[in-house]
């Protein structure tokens, strides 16, 4: 049995000692913490890059453990078999990992939904019964003159276009509501 | 409104704020009498 402390300028098979050099650059896993100015949602793609990679290191490992099995000192064994920890915690945090992410993108689509409903009421003519009557435009539009007609028709094509984006997507969630209907829902056999 | 658990609650609102401004056209637009002290 071979002394050596540094397994991989000492272990001498040509086969395995590509695997050996990637082996002892293994990525350590460590409990990261967010940066300033880091969010959430790039704190855990980066974490899952990281577990990633101390995977794809630890199928290496793995590997040369299967193809030089015969060849390890014990420095090695001992080190070959932390690296297989390694990659069973690394496994473990990526699956906690993706969790965390899925959870912070719900997180912030619904924080994005809550501010859109928010700015929408905000903008709301019928905010509160005090405001009404101050918001409310109740100019008299003369429908009576070619004016006023004219006038009216602006007003109306005014509207028209703000209902134009509102009309289309109400359209989709119908659509939407329609299709999941027609594909997920079984209907009684004469029923239409 | 049947629609809301399907659509986000910005366009609820969005529609509803649309329909009030409809109908505030409509009003101004409709036969009037502009009397004082009626």
């Amino acid at each position: 049995m071979r002394e050596n402390v540094n397994p991989v300028h000492v272990h001498d098979c040509p086969r395995c000692r590509y695997d050996l050099t990637a082996f002892a650059q293994f990525p350590r896993q460590s409990r990261r913490t967010i940066n300033a100015g880091e969010d959430t949602a790039t704190f855990y793609s980066n974490a899952i890059a990281a577990a990633l990679a101390a995977a794809a290191t630890s199928v290496k490992a793995a590997s040369h453990v299967e193809a030089c099995a015969g060849c390890l000192n014990d420095a090695e064994m001992v080190a070959v078999q932390a690296s297989a920890a390694e990659a069973v915690a690394a496994a473990r945090g990526l699956r906690k990992a993706r969790l965390r992410l899925r959870r912070a993108q719900a997180a912030a689509v619904a924080a994005a939904d809550a501010a859109a409903a928010a700015a929408a009421e905000a903008t709301c003519p019928a905010k509160s019964r005090d405001s009404q009557h101050a918001s409310f435009d109740v100019t008299p539009i003369p429908v009576e003159t070619a004016e006023g007609r004219a006038w009216y028709r602006r007003e109306q094509e005014a509207l028209w276009r703000k209902a134009t984006p509102l009309r289309a997507e109400l359209i989709a969630a119908y659509s939407a509501v329609l299709d999941f209907d027609q594909m997920h829902c079984t209907k009684p056999s004469g029923t239409r | 409104m049947k629609l809301y658990p399907f659509v986000r609650a910005s366009v609820v609102a969005s529609a509803l704020a649309l329909a009030l401004e409809a109908r505030v056209i409509d009003m101004r637009a409709s036969p009037y009498v502009r009397k004082k002290n009626i």
